[in-house]
């Protein structure tokens, strides 16, 4: 393949610069394989041009049909930082994966919405059962003549006669079994949409 | 606007077992595989979007890749089916043209 000329050198690894850009949190290795995947391409369709174009214009030409960096790159990461963190249970990138997830496409929006109120749930759980111990009075299972009025942490005045709170210590192992219990169960909804979402041939996998 | 949101879908639902069927036969780069997509069936992508999929399907294990120097002088890299993603597509195109039989003769019924 011929040269490119040192205007379309500067135009190409300004591209793959951005690419490299947008691919940061990637392990390099893989970084680079795309990189030089993308790069591979960008380079045949220029040299498949005919000799009378300027190859700036080619060059111009398949950055455009490839894409803008973000568009694509995006996806990637994405796809990286969810099925790795669910494989290897690392809560930070699963984190990571679901942020970028719900700022790219509706539908991830509204699944990350539903999964961090989820595990703020789960975490309230175990709060509470934290909490029992430092503020024994506040915290409980409480009935307020005889219809639930609150599980958890009661700001106000508790001494309220008409005020029962029913668990007592219990409240403690109860509330962290369910706190846990709702942790696993978002996870393994979540590890279920991931898989269904980011891997398209389960659906004729399992009939 | 209708029509162009359905094309739009059953393309993207047909993408996969497309990409899927052209590895059947032999392995084959990113490129090559979006020539043939554009010239055979219409079914148009972003160029970039390919690459992520590519990807995917890997992560997967459905295809597996490697390098290959090519006489043009830079690297390929080249796609083949793994095992499961061999025994995935001959399904899937057992499911497609049993279904796509079914519609046909329902649409035939129809006239």
């Amino acid at each position: 393949m011929e040269e490119l000329s040192p205007e379309s050198k500067k135009l190409l690894e300004e591209y793959l610069q951005k690419l490299r850009g947008v691919l940061k949190s990637l392990p390099e290795e893989e970084r680079d394989e795309i990189v030089l995947e993308i790069k591979g391409h960008i380079q045949e369709r220029v040299a498949q041009s005919s000799q009378a174009e300027a190859d700036t214009e080619v060059l111009k030409n398949a950055l455009f049909r490839l894409g803008k960096p973000e568009e694509y790159g995006f996806e990637f990461v994405t796809d990286y930082l969810l099925s790795k963190g669910i494989e290897r249970k690392k809560a930070m990138m699963i984190f990571k994966g679901l942020l970028r997830w719900g700022c790219n496409t509706l539908v991830g929006f509204f699944y990350s919405l539903f999964f961090f109120a989820s595990y703020l749930i789960s975490a309230s759980f175990v709060i509470v059962g934290i909490m029992k111990p430092i503020f024994p009075e506040k915290v409980g299972f409480f009935l307020r003549n005889g219809r639930f009025e609150n599980f958890g942490l009661i700001m106000g005045v508790t001494d309220n006669p008409n005020m029962q709170e029913v668990l007592g210590y219990w409240i403690i192992p109860i509330a962290l079994v369910i706190g846990i219990a709702w942790f696993f169960v978002t996870t393994w909804l979540l590890r279920k949409v991931i898989r269904s979402r980011f891997g398209f041939w389960k659906k004729y996998h399992e009939k | 606007m209708e029509l162009s949101k359905w094309i739009a879908q059953t393309r993207k639902g047909t993408l996969e077992l497309g990409i899927l069927v052209l590895l059947r036969t032999k392995k084959r780069y990113g490129l090559e595989i979006l020539e043939i997509l554009e010239r055979n069936s219409g079914m148009v992508i972003t160029e970039g979007t390919l690459y992520p999929l590519m990807n995917r399907l890997k992560r997967e294990g459905r295809v597996i890749s490697e390098w290959v120097e090519s006489v043009s002088g830079h690297p390929r890299k080249y796609y083949s089916l793994s095992k499961e993603g061999r025994r995935l597509v001959e399904q899937m195109i057992e499911y497609w043209s049993t279904f796509s039989n079914t519609l046909s003769r329902l649409i035939d019924e129809g006239r």
